[in-house]
């Protein structure tokens, strides 16, 4: 079938970009030569991560007697969805760096017509599919060794506040990658470390209400801690509802709140990007490479 | 004599790749073996600079990591400036450098002075003389300019003259250079040329090992050239001793305007034509005139016949054998032909 | 710049040789020192060329620490559990530069096409390992100063002034082990390419919980407190908050540990070498030395 010219001309579809980039992604991120390696890195590394926690604890349980079911509850699961934040962070931002530094091919996907924003996102979507997995793993074997109650599962709550948590992570990711066009490639794993803003302020590990007010109306601004108490809710229902305010919000709020945060943050995230790109194209850094 | 600076003793090496899935079916083998040399025995005396013809995928890279003791061989062996490549690799290591073609290396953040330092710590040069051999190459290549630029500004051609500086920082008695103009410019291109063939000349200690693809550059500066093909040497010799290969003469074509009376008969009676064409345009203003001479030094003579007879001479060509023509006599196909692209190349080579 | 003037004519000559004309090098040890110095010159000025990784490499991960200071306030843990926090973050920035800044490094310097340049120069990788790792000292020893002093301020961490300056020495002899303990890595991962960078992440967490970073090593099964003790970070970390914490229960006596923290020094720095050979050895025989994209 002959192609009109007019159909060679135009912009491949986001459809299209989303389906390769994300086709990519998984290429490079499900090569596993080992098999031990992946247990390793999908299952026993994000079990540690979690373990950590667990066992600050079990540590400060053990030294003071007293032993509290929900407050366990509360850090496990939050925790568990955490591993989200810090490998979308990771996996959308990491695709600047290794499509700029490693492959050398970032030049040509920026002057393709594609979408750059869900070229990135589409990119970074394999490592939360490989989380996926290992938030499972985690969530089962936590489940049996600390017995955790998952009583009040709510299957349709978590699919929803998690489509709509990665949204919102999604737009801190692009910002991110944006950032990361202008700094050189130090060494270590930039989404991981801006991960941790959210690890403070996002209720995963304690409650917000143990803040200081300032730093309190800072985590109310953010989607990720509407985001980590909707998932503990879908899993431990009331169980884990020990922040004071955000136990007094109903789960269509608390969803309403994901979806109102993000789109502030998706806006937000397209200025920034668009600045930054901006700037890296000015200082000619598209194509640098930058390792010591 | 003395020991040659390169010495290969039928050197192979193959590299092994684990066939997967769809790749299997079929196979009784569970690896694919790619003979990426063959059965190589090569001798480059000092002084010499020796050059490594080929396509891409021939081996020649392939060929220099091993002697770079970057690559085991799988069979045979070789010797740089008389040491084992497999044995003896620190002290090989002491007198060999390599630069290669379209680089990379280098620290993007790091300024090109400090990375042309850097490299030369590595091979234990004192950071005065050090920095008298950036100076006095950077000005011959003209770099010095760009010495307090970071190298993630400078330009290819650029960044290839930082790259032959590195190589020849350290005062290696052998240097690879691994298609050191690819990717470069013809200016850059024949200043690097000029640069390699000086240090080769300036003592005839230095020896230069150059692989290309290049036929022009091949002939202009190796003292003698291998042709290798699919692993294996096809043919070492002077290039003007491989040329000799292909029977083709040296024609020499003149355009001149047509005598106005009587032919160009009188060009047969000129001492040293062996044979002669002669065709006219179609208006007959002008003619061509193919030559072949015993001796180049006729057309000096025939010049001055063609003047003595008032022919106007309006050109004057001379068609020679090249090393393609070498290269199609002796492998079957030209130089161009089955590039091999993408990652593999390397391995392949 | 040199003060010698250049000699256009006759530019090769005109290279300094010895006094029997040979051509001119350090020696070996001169050679290692200059090469391990060398890196190191590139790895400090490259990180003061780039000052973002203070804002990424340092006060980001500080919030990692003030989150873990605040579980422990959130479930009302005694005093010295801050000072645990605070000492597990400085590690941190050890660990993590060992992973990152040595061993995955390696992987870095290939497709740069740098390591190729390595191994065909008359010196040891190790050197430039060691340059590696001198050079982020800088960075790592800022990031994990940072992690102290936030605690001390913001969480009234203590510790035990005596203590100081023999925990600083068996930091040093951990550093070392644990630096050479990377360079050993650096072996898996030139053999492992890019999937080296999942192996990387792998020994991220796991370590932090092997080694008891933010808790005693004791609340651990005791399984896992001997495998753990594998790793000198284990007992470097735990010795540390022997001297430094009060009321701490260690894992061994002190003694003990730091007897065997010295062992695992020499230990360590035996098998980099050793690796570094059958790395070298390995990468040459499979071609992965200069293989690229792998």
């Amino acid at each position: 079938m002959a192609v009109s010219l007019h159909q060679r001309r135009s912009s491949p579809s986001a459809w299209l970009t989303f389906k390769s980039a994300a086709w990519l992604g998984w290429q490079m991120e499900s090569n596993w030569t080992e098999p031990w390696l992946f247990l390793l890195y999908s299952i026993v590394r994000p079990l540690a991560g979690v373990g950590i926690v667990v066992f600050m604890y079990l540590a400060v349980s053990t030294a003071a007697g007293i032993y509290s079911p929900d407050k366990l509850a509360f850090v496990f699961v939050g925790t568990t969805f955490f591993m989200f934040v810090g490998q979308e962070l990771y996996g959308i931002s990491q695709a600047v760096l290794d499509d700029r530094e490693h492959y050398r091919t970032l030049k040509y996907v920026y002057i393709a017509p594609s979408s750059i924003y869900i070229y990135l996102f589409a990119r970074g979507l394999a490592k939360v599919a490989e989380t996926a997995i290992s938030a499972s793993v985690t969530l089962v074997i936590g489940g049996l060794l600390l017995h955790i109650s998952y009583s009040s599962f709510n299957p349709v709550l978590l699919v929803v506040a998690l489509v709509l948590g990665l949204l919102g992570i999604a737009t801190f990711g692009i910002m991110l990658a944006g950032i990361t066009l202008l700094t050189a490639r130090h060494g270590f794993q930039m989404g991981e470390s801006v991960a941790a803003i959210f690890f403070l302020l996002g209720g995963v590990v304690f409650p917000i209400h143990i803040l200081p007010v300032w730093v309190q109306d800072v985590a109310y601004l953010m989607p990720v801690t509407y985001w980590i108490e909707a998932m503990r809710r879908s899993l431990i229902g009331d169980a884990g509802q020990v922040d004071s305010t955000l136990s007094t919000m109903s789960t269509p709020m608390l969803l309403l709140a994901i979806v109102g945060t993000t789109i502030v943050f998706f806006l937000l995230s397209i200025f920034v990007f668009r600045r930054f790109d901006e700037a890296a194209r000015r200082k000619g850094r598209i194509d640098i490479t930058t390792s010591y | 004599m003395g020991e040659p600076a390169v010495r290969t003793e039928g050197l192979g090496r193959d590299f092994r790749r684990k066939l997967k899935g769809a790749d299997r079916k079929g196979k009784g083998d569970r690896f694919e073996v790619t003979r990426a040399l063959d059965d190589v025995t090569l001798t480059i005396d000092k002084g010499e600079l020796f050059g490594v013809l080929g396509p891409n995928g021939a081996g020649k890279t392939t060929l220099i990591k091993i002697l770079c003791t970057l690559l085991l061989p799988s069979r045979g062996r070789a010797f740089v400036a008389g040491h084992d490549v497999t044995e003896d690799v620190p002290q090989v290591r002491q007198k060999i450098n390599m630069v290669s073609g379209g680089e990379t290396s280098g620290y993007g953040i790091m300024k090109v002075r400090e990375n042309l330092w850097f490299f030369s710590q590595l091979y234990g040069v004192p950071t005065e003389e050090a920095n008298y051999r950036i100076d006095t190459l950077g000005e011959i290549l003209g770099l010095t300019p760009k010495f307090d630029v970071r190298v993630s500004r400078i330009s290819t051609g650029e960044r290839q003259k930082m790259n032959l500086i590195r190589g020849f920082v350290s005062d290696p008695e052998v240097l690879f250079l691994d298609e050191p103009t690819l990717g470069l410019d013809v200016n850059a291109a024949r200043e690097v040329r000029r640069f390699v063939a000086n240090w080769v000349r300036e003592k005839r200690e230095n020896t230069g090992l150059l692989t290309t693809h290049y036929m022009a550059e091949a002939d202009e500066m190796c003292d003698r050239v291998a042709i290798i093909d699919r692993g294996r040497i096809v043919a070492c010799a002077p290039p003007h001793e491989l040329k000799k290969l292909v029977q083709k003469d040296v024609i020499f074509t003149l355009r001149v305007g047509a005598p106005a009376e009587g032919s160009l008969d009188f060009v047969k009676a000129v001492a040293g034509v062996a044979s002669w064409s002669a065709s006219r345009s179609i208006d007959g203003k002008t003619a061509e005139l193919k030559l072949i001479l015993e001796d180049e030094a006729t057309i000096a003579d025939l010049m001055s016949e063609l003047a003595a007879r008032k022919v106007e001479v309006l050109s004057l060509n001379k068609t020679t054998p090249t090393l393609e023509d070498v290269f199609v006599k002796l492998v079957g196909r030209g130089l161009g032909a089955e590039d091999i692209v993408g990652p593999q190349a390397e391995a392949k080579e | 710049m040199s003060a010698r003037t250049v000699d256009r004519e006759h530019p090769f000559a005109s290279f300094a040789r010895g006094p029997a004309g040979e051509r001119l090098h350090k020696g070996r040890v001169g050679t290692f020192l200059g090469a391990w110095k060398a890196r190191a010159y590139i790895r400090i000025i490259g990180s003061n060329r780039e000052l973002s990784w203070i804002f990424f490499e340092t006060v980001l991960p500080l919030l990692s620490i003030i989150a873990y200071l605040y579980i422990y306030r959130y479930l009302g843990a005694p005093d010295r559990f801050v000072s645990f926090v605070v000492l597990g973050g400085a590690m941190v920035a050890f660990w993590l530069s060992v992973l990152w800044g040595i061993a995955n490094h390696i992987f870095w310097e290939k497709q740069s096409g740098n390591l190729e340049l390595y191994f065909v120069a008359p010196v040891s990788p190790l050197a430039l390992m060691l340059g590696m790792a001198t050079g982020s000292l800088v960075s790592t020893t800022t990031r994990a100063s940072a992690s102290v002093i936030a605690g001390v301020l913001l969480f009234g961490a203590t510790f035990n002034g005596e203590g100081v300056l023999p925990s600083l020495a068996v930091l040093g002899v951990t550093l070392g082990a644990i630096y050479f303990l990377g360079m050993m890595f650096a072996s898996l991962f030139l053999m492992y390419g890019r999937e080296g960078e999942h192996l990387a992440h792998s020994m991220q967490e796991p370590v932090f919980f092997a080694a008891g970073f933010y808790y005693p090593l004791n609340t651990l099964p005791l399984a896992v407190q001997v495998a753990g003790s594998f790793i000198p970070l284990t007992i470097g970390l735990d010795a540390m908050r022997q001297l430094l914490v009060p009321g701490t229960v260690g894992f061994l006596p002190l003694g003990l540990e730091a007897v065997i923290l010295v062992l695992m020094f020499f230990l360590f720095a035996a098998g980099a070498r050793q690796s570094v050979r059958f790395m070298e050895h390995l990468a040459k025989r499979e071609g992965r030395l200069t293989l690229r994209w792998q």
